[in-house]
């Protein structure tokens, strides 16, 4: 529901305050004089603090947006960063608008129709949608996706038969998903083919074997087909599924970005954006003037460096995401995913003894998290070294999440200790949960073997 | 037989007159014509002056923005159906010349009303969300039940157009919830009328929950809170009630009730009850006919929408859109979810056919309240009306696809299990922007078609004559229980005029927290007099009654049938 999920009671009003103040401190802006230093503000006054102060960054960021705009006014690239931007403000017209200036630019880029299409499909214009996503495919007749999102689209309209159709092409050309089979078997179901979609149910649940609405389709339709023990037995199947749903759903509200965060999370996309428009345009005066005030607007905040890094770590650009995570490491010292990636990232880059330190440092701020003692292992696996202890900490990884990963690197580790039984009973347990995984399945070959020839 | 001739010459039968008579002599019927619904907005002419208030100062209480809903039944017993409107009370904070209240407004006939709250003692000052009427003493007089946020209250009838409030006596304050869609229904066939009264959440001024969007203060939505469990309450036949929740098996499951109909499903008798819940699987009540309640939601599929999600449920509706003789449901919802129409296949199953039916198209943009099923053009089929309106007053600030004003939907239903979203060209009533929420649906001029009124949030009501020129026939019934209860709450009634077949189903307490139908409405189109009616009542009584004309409302007395099956 988008009325605002109830977020876990924690301190936000002050810690928002304080976060914002540091912010605006470090920039010397005069948007400080809005911000209480004294008694902790009431609820309202405090939530019109930070829409004074959101504001102020949204308008901030729109100017500079137009700033670029004004130095390159033709630029494709320059009205797409400037739609971005107003997409993500909520402006969708306008949005629309500079997409459109942009796609009459350059007719051929395809992405701009399918962020069109995508934003009228969110305002119930599925005709609009449809048109814009036709014209996708004009441009690249095999864009994956794309007939699902039409087939979506239509499946809105109540029009099932070209729901259907444009389903089996996307099947044909992309293979099933669990979303274009489960979709499939929704269009069955409303054209009352129960056989057909019984068989979409179960194909999306095959892919996806925790796929819960698969399980409420497949028990309307056995109904239907008057199966009815197997219905049961689906729905109870769903309710399983729908309660670890409903957790999900409630630590999902508990993990919400706030609304500053929210907001640096844009701004990390819209430099991600310039970054491209300042390569392109050799990196111009005003290119470079708005990424460096927009370096600086996000330049003490978590949120906006971890999404700049996790893109760099994406576009392998390792030295620039180390850097943000080192950034991030002395903001925030006891960020554990930071020192785990610093560690991961230190490992690509060839230097195993920084990532020991990282990932040391994300097993003490996090020791029920199971990650940091994975990576661990997987480091003293790689490098040979620490072995008995590595398999201390695979025995502890699987101790607080057991998983056909976390089994795998177990029996990894009793091989290298040459413990081929304990190996074995490690890798026959990863296999229980994932029988067709084709790592686990070669060890567990390679094991038995060496334990054949002995 | 007993037929209660009409208590009312139909004006637009008198308009039609001399022309109608010539063919109904002739034995000739009009044609079936192309049908058009045409909803007038005569506020202004009515003279009703109540203003909805939601008790809102800027702390953004969760009550504040789902109430509330409003009553249409005949308080003072001339035969025409006068309008009860709920209102918010003075919450902390709130600041008024005099506490707001809820108002009363008699019927005087051709679109006139009168504010007779005063005279009534209808005028409850308390933060009311839910209402349902029902002759629960059988002294042939309607008395209200009104859900608040604090104590509900009950209201008798004195018989002479005022109340008395009797909610100590009969012991059904129902502690202090924050109260939902109230329902007067008889759970054992005993002959009273029981009550059955929804909750909402775990609300108090202390544990009140403030946040903000973009630094937007919001109504937070009820995951916020706990949720709470309903009341069933048992009519002791003296005057007083028994809380059986935990008896009768309500207790066990605690929900976020909001809207409430109670309506036999199942088609075996009884009268179940349908609990749609604001982000919580809904609750159907399946009733052993003893009073003892089996929740059966999810198996039927009516617990969530067709992704098996919880939806934000507001209102019900309830009717036989396909007229296939099974009850199906309406659910409104939040914004970004559709409303579902579950269509009841009578196995105990029903199907979410929102899409395949086009019965909420164009409703993504903001949430769905008030909402049934009526046969505004008397075509035969029910048509789908739905009331629309954001509750968060600030919504457009941070949410730019949605807006708190918005227009009302009406869907015609093309007689082809489709509807067809007519509202653009419905008349002026469907252009009216206000942020509304409960919708009732009666006949208010007596002129054979189905009138509207819309409660709409923080303002004026809006009135909403049907003008439009259908030349369909119809028929109106009323009830009168001698065995079961008086007003025949859960009868079930059913109409055979050539080729079509109808059924309906009295009701008490429905749509978004309301009351309204306390005459079944038929249209018929072309037939001009009705076959055979047969009238199960609650117990299994089943009269039938022949050979009536159409373009009347009557009465039928139970056990009055020549033949009683």
């Amino acid at each position: 529901m988008t009325r605002k999920p109830h977020r876990v009671a924690r301190d936000s009003v002050t810690s928002r305050s304080v976060l914002v103040c540091a912010l605006l401190a470090a920039l010397g802006l005069a948007l400080a004089t809005k911000i209480s230093y004294g008694q902790p503000p009431g609820p309202r006054e405090s939530a019109t603090d930070e829409r004074e102060t959101l504001t102020a960054l949204l308008d901030e960021e729109i100017r500079l947006a137009q700033l670029l705009l004004e130095a390159v006014p033709d630029d494709e690239e320059a009205l797409i960063v400037m739609g971005n931007v107003q997409a993500r403000h909520g402006h969708t017209d306008q949005a629309i608008g500079f997409w459109e200036k942009a796609a009459d630019v350059n007719p051929q880029r395809s992405e701009l129709y399918a962020k069109i299409a995508n934003l009228a499909s969110q305002t119930d214009q599925y005709e609009t949608a449809i048109a814009m996503w036709h014209k996708v495919l004009e441009i690249t007749p095999d864009q994956r996706g794309t007939r699902y999102d039409i087939a979506n689209a239509l499946m809105q309209l109540g029009d099932y038969e070209g729901c259907v159709q444009e389903l089996e092409q996307e099947i044909e050309l992309s293979g099933p998903t669990p979303d274009s089979c489960f979709l499939l078997g929704q269009a069955y179901q409303h054209r009352q083919e129960y056989g057909k979609a019984k068989q979409s149910f179960q194909q999306t649940i095959k892919l996806q074997p925790d796929h819960r609405q698969a399980y409420y389709g497949l028990y309307g339709v056995c109904v239907r087909l008057k199966q009815r023990d197997e219905a049961k037995q689906h729905l109870a199947k769903f309710k399983e599924l729908k309660a670890d749903h409903r957790e999900a759903i409630r630590e999902a509200d508990e993990s919400m970005l706030t609304d500053l965060e929210c907001f640096y999370a844009g701004l990390a996309n819209f430099c991600i954006d310039v970054q491209k428009l300042h390569q392109k345009t050799g990196g111009n005066a005003t290119t470079s003037k708005v990424l460096e005030t927009a370096f600086k607007l996000g330049r003490n905040n978590v949120v906006f460096l971890n999404r700049l890094a996790v893109h760099y770590s994406a576009t392998n650009r390792i030295a620039g995401a180390l850097a943000l995570y080192g950034q991030i490491a002395q903001i925030d010292p006891q960020n554990a995913s930071c020192h785990l990636n610093i560690g991961i990232l230190a490992l690509k880059t060839g230097r195993p003894d920084q990532a020991e330190i990282a990932f040391r440092k994300a097993i003490a701020l996090a020791p029920d998290d199971y990650t940091g003692y994975q990576e661990l292992v997987r480091l003293y696996l790689r490098v040979r070294r620490n072995l008995p202890q590595a398999r201390e900490l695979a025995q502890k990884a699987v101790d607080l999440n057991a998983s056909g990963d976390t089994y795998y690197d177990l029996g990894l580790a009793h091989l290298a200790n040459n413990d081929l039984d304990s190996a074995l009973a490690a890798l026959d347990r990863a296999l229980e949960f994932d029988p067709t995984n084709v790592s686990y399945q070669k060890i567990h070959q390679l094991v038995q073997k060496r334990k054949t020839s002995q | 037989m007993t037929v209660i001739p009409p208590l009312f010459p139909s004006p637009r039968l008198v308009r039609r007159g001399a022309v109608l008579l010539l063919l109904l002599a002739c034995g000739i019927c009009l044609a079936r014509s192309e049908t058009t619904i045409e909803l007038t907005d005569v506020t202004r002419k009515t003279g009703i002056t109540f203003r909805h208030n939601d008790g809102s100062s800027g702390r953004y209480y969760i009550i504040e923005n789902v109430s509330a809903g409003l009553a249409l039944f005949d308080y003072d017993n001339d035969g025409d159906i006068d309008i009860y409107f709920l209102s918010g009370g003075a919450l902390p904070g709130t600041d008024f010349e005099a506490p707001p209240r809820n108002a009363l407004y008699r019927n005087e006939g051709h679109w006139k009303f009168t504010d007779v709250t005063d005279q009534s003692g209808l005028g409850d000052p308390g933060h009311a969300l839910g209402v349902a009427v029902g002759d629960y003493d059988n002294d042939g007089h309607q008395d209200v039940y009104v859900t608040n946020f604090g104590p509900n209250v009950l209201f008798r009838s004195n018989g002479d157009g005022t109340f008395t409030d009797v909610t100590t006596r009969a012991g059904v304050a129902d502690g202090h919830k924050v109260g939902a869609g109230a329902n007067f229904l008889d759970i054992d066939a005993d002959g009273d009328l029981d009550l059955f009264s929804s909750s909402y959440v775990d609300f108090t001024y202390d544990n009140h929950v403030f946040e903000t969007v973009k630094g937007h203060p919001i109504y937070v939505g009820p995951r916020a809170y706990e949720p709470t469990p309903d009341t069933l309450y048992r009519n002791n036949g003296d005057g007083t009630f028994t809380d059986i929740s935990a008896a009768a098996g309500i207790a066990a499951h605690p929900g976020t009730g909001m809207g409430t109909v109670c309506a036999d499903y199942d088609n075996d008798g009884d009268t179940d009850i349908f609990v749609a819940n604001d982000l919580r699987p809904n609750f159907l009540w399946q009733n052993d006919g003893t009073g003892r309640f089996e929740e059966m939601g999810l198996l039927a599929g009516l617990a969530c929408n067709m992704n098996g999600d919880d939806m934000g449920s507001m209102g019900i509706g309830c009717g036989d859109y396909n007229n296939d003789g099974l009850l199906d449901f309406y659910v409104t919802a939040y914004q970004q979810q559709f409303p579902s129409l579950y269509r009841n296949f009578g196995d105990g199953m029903f199907e979410d056919v929102t899409l395949i039916t086009g019965a909420g198209a164009g409703t993504n943009h903001t949430v769905t309240w008030g909402n049934d099923f009526a046969d505004f053009d008397n075509d035969g089929d029910r048509d789908l009306f739905l009331a629309l309106g954001h509750l968060a007053d600030n919504i457009e600030h941070w949410d730019k696809r949605s807006s708190y004003l918005a227009t009302n939907k009406l869907f015609m239903n093309t007689g082809a299990g489709k509807f067809t979203d007519i509202s653009d060209t419905a008349g002026d009533g469907m252009k009216v922007k206000l942020s509304s929420r409960a919708a009732g649906f009666d006949d208010l001029d007596d002129d054979g078609d189905v009138d509207v009124v819309v409660l709409n949030s923080r303002r004026e009501p809006t009135v909403l004559e049907n003008t439009g020129q259908s030349q369909g026939h119809w028929l109106q019934v009323k009830l009168r229980g001698t065995k079961s209860n008086r007003d025949g709450v859960g009868a079930r009634v059913k109409v055979i005029a050539g080729d079509l077949t109808l059924i309906d189903e009295m009701h008490s307490g429905r749509g978004y927290q309301s009351h309204y139908g306390m005459r079944l409405y038929f249209g018929l189109g072309a037939r001009c007099g009705v076959d055979h009616i047969e009238v199960r009542w609650i117990g299994g009584l089943v009269d039938t009654f022949s050979n009536i004309k159409a373009d009347q409302c009557i009465t039928l007395v139970e056990g009055t049938s020549k033949k009683n099956d």
